[in-house]
């Protein structure tokens, strides 16, 4: 672990917390660390260790473990424990004599035995490096989110100006074209020649006024879409699906956190045992699984494991239809406090955090995004618990389908016989009773039980579920300008 | 143009709004009567129910949308017509679901209008 080029000065401003078992191994060590630069917080593991640590900010905590790691065992894990120290790196020291074997519960992710200074000095300033670095990044990623959010709010008030001015601008053409209207038809009394001409001219002109508004209003609103307004009232569609490998799409993804994992010392492992080929878009599926994986990690305490199972699953149904289709099974596990019950549908809302969570950082929109872009992938996502106790996210979609030789796909371009489709469909879900249907809806049950999918045509301008079942029962009863 | 003296109910929140139209249908021989929020329209629909009503959509507290639903569950006889500077197809939908008869966008020659009440009035 010797660094060349780390000098004593690299510990200039470093603030560091150090624990011994005793005074007098505690002030020689201080020194050294002093002498590099270093303020220094001294300890003493049974007398005042955690509550040091715990009552002030430091860059790295050094434990002096000497020859008797199990003196430490419950101070590392009240330190793993507790809110104010789990994310603080700290440096286990040492002595040559002392297996690994006999740190392992300690759960530590530095551990540096040789006691000469090179050493220590490199991990040291190692850890106090990799923290600036987070604490810069995090501040970072503070400024752009403000920046961020306040460039949204500028942009939303532009555009909500603009569809005022506009909606304003052609009332008052309205007002024009119809006045100049019923001075044309002599409501106002009769006009010569000249003034017939004049007041065409004044009825063309506030047309063409009314038609430039409205190519006004046409660009502010384009320009001025915001992904999270377009996803809040449409939700993301799977836009280039491709086949994909969800084994390997997860293997990137771990690989991709592992630095995440590291400081948190976490167990993050892939339990696969061949390819899962699905088709979808991987931008989006991948994106899920990083949520799934950064929420993990956010939630498992340090030391703890997480788990990504991806694996085929058997269909539901042993006839044809449907559900007669695989899926492909992507389950992260973790070892931290788990979803309660009566929390495992609505943490998938828009916005939703659990009470418990109020001091994670976080927004309530990453599981929803998650929902949403696991449905346009023809998905379903629920939580439950997992073997271990924490939290287990499943993913399903459907297999790769194309090379199936059996595949068939029922269309359907009448609302009527969708609307049949969707009632039969959500009945075989619920496992309620499905009531009979008459001689097209036996027909359309029948072509039902023969495909493995169904493609709903839309038709019309306004086609969707409103033009399948009517207007929405939930209608605002009041506000400027909605239905 | 058929004199007619049917009775227009005209709702508009902006006084100047509908005044051209207020002016030709009452030189045709139309019945008008001009009020200037939804709430009000409710209220004289429910107590005159006039023959036929123009209404604009936005509007404070009471909308258009709401203001037509309104009056349609009062009487669904009575002919609305939507008259509004809001252009989206999104509204048109939703004024057409809110029981409208006909959605005229602004600005629209009032002979045009006139046109849609008579054939409105006379069931067409």
């Amino acid at each position: 672990m010797s660094a060349p080029e780390l000098r004593k000065g690299d510990l200039e401003g470093a603030v560091l917390a150090l624990v011994a078992r005793d005074e007098q191994a505690c002030e020689q060590r201080a020194a050294a660390l002093r002498g590099a630069g270093a303020t220094v917080h001294c300890a003493l593991v049974q007398v005042n260790g955690l509550a040091t640590l715990s009552a002030a900010s430091f860059d790295a905590a050094l434990i002096d473990v000497g020859e008797e790691p199990e003196t430490f065992v419950a101070f590392a894990r009240a330190l793993r424990e507790d809110g104010r120290t789990e994310s603080l790196p700290v440096v286990a020291l040492l002595s040559p004599d002392v297996t690994i074997e006999r740190c392992a519960p300690l759960g530590l992710v530095y551990v540096v035995c040789d006691g000469s200074g090179d050493a220590l000095l490199a991990a040291l300033c190692r850890v106090v490096r990799e923290r600036r670095n987070e604490v810069r990044a995090a501040a970072f990623g503070r400024t752009q989110e403000e920046r961020l959010r306040a460039a949204i709010e500028r942009l939303t008030v532009m555009r909500k100006e603009a569809q005022s001015v506009t909606h304003d601008a052609k009332a008052l053409c309205a007002i024009v074209v119809g006045f100049a209207a019923n001075l044309r038809d002599g409501i106002a009394g009769p006009l010569d020649v000249m003034q017939r001409e004049h007041v065409a001219r004044i009825l063309e002109a506030a047309h063409d006024t009314s038609a430039l508004v409205d190519r006004f209003g046409t660009v502010v609103r384009v320009q001025t879409e915001l992904p999270s307004e377009t996803s809040a009232s449409a939700p993301p569609r799977a836009h280039r699906r491709t086949r994909v490998d969800l084994v390997e799409l997860c293997r990137t993804t771990i690989q991709l956190l592992s630095g995440q994992t590291a400081v948190k010392a976490l167990d993050m492992t892939l339990d696969a045992s061949a390819p899962v080929p699905v088709w979808c878009d991987a931008m989006q599926i991948k994106q899920v699984v990083t949520n799934l994986l950064v929420n993990a990690i956010k939630f498992t305490p340090r030391g703890g494991r997480v788990t990504v199972a991806v694996r085929v699953v058997a269909p539901a149904s042993a006839t044809p239809g449907p559900g007669a289709r695989q899926s492909a099974e992507i389950a992260v596990l973790d070892s931290g406090p788990g979803v309660p019950e009566a929390d495992r549908q609505r943490i998938f809302e828009r916005g939703v955090r659990l009470a418990r969570d109020k001091d994670v950082p976080g927004t309530g929109i990453g599981l929803s995004v998650v929902r949403e872009m696991v449905t346009a992938n023809a998905g379903s996502i629920s939580v439950q618990e997992a073997p271990a106790g924490g939290a287990a996210f499943v993913v399903r979609l459907p297999t790769d389908m194309r090379t199936r030789r059996d595949a068939s796909i029922l269309l359907v371009d009448d609302p009527g016989a969708a609307r049949r489709i969707a009632i039969e469909l959500q009945s075989r879900r619920d496992r309620t009773s499905v009531r009979p249907l008459d001689g097209d809806g036996a027909c359309l049950s029948s072509a039902l039980e023969q495909c493995n999918a169904v493609v709903v045509v839309p038709r019309g301008p306004h086609a969707g579920l409103e033009e399948l079942f009517g207007p929405r029962p939930e209608t605002p009863s009041s506000g400027k300008d909605h239905p | 143009m058929t004199k007619t003296s049917a009775r227009v109910l005209l709702v508009d929140d902006n006084p100047r709004g509908l005044e051209f139209l207020d002016v030709r249908l009452k030189s045709l021989g139309y019945q008008t009567q001009i009020v200037h929020s939804g709430e009000l329209a409710i209220d004289v629909f429910s107590r005159e129910r006039p023959d036929i009503v123009v209404l604009d959509v936005t509007m404070p507290e009471v909308n258009g949308y709401q203001a037509c639903r309104a009056m349609k569950r009062i009487d669904s006889n009575v002919p609305i017509v939507i008259l509004t500077a809001k252009s989206d197809p999104a509204d048109r939908f939703w004024g057409l679901q809110a029981g409208a008869d006909a959605f005229l966008n602004k600005p629209i020659d009032p002979a045009q209008v006139v046109e849609k009440l008579k054939a409105l009035l006379d069931g067409s």
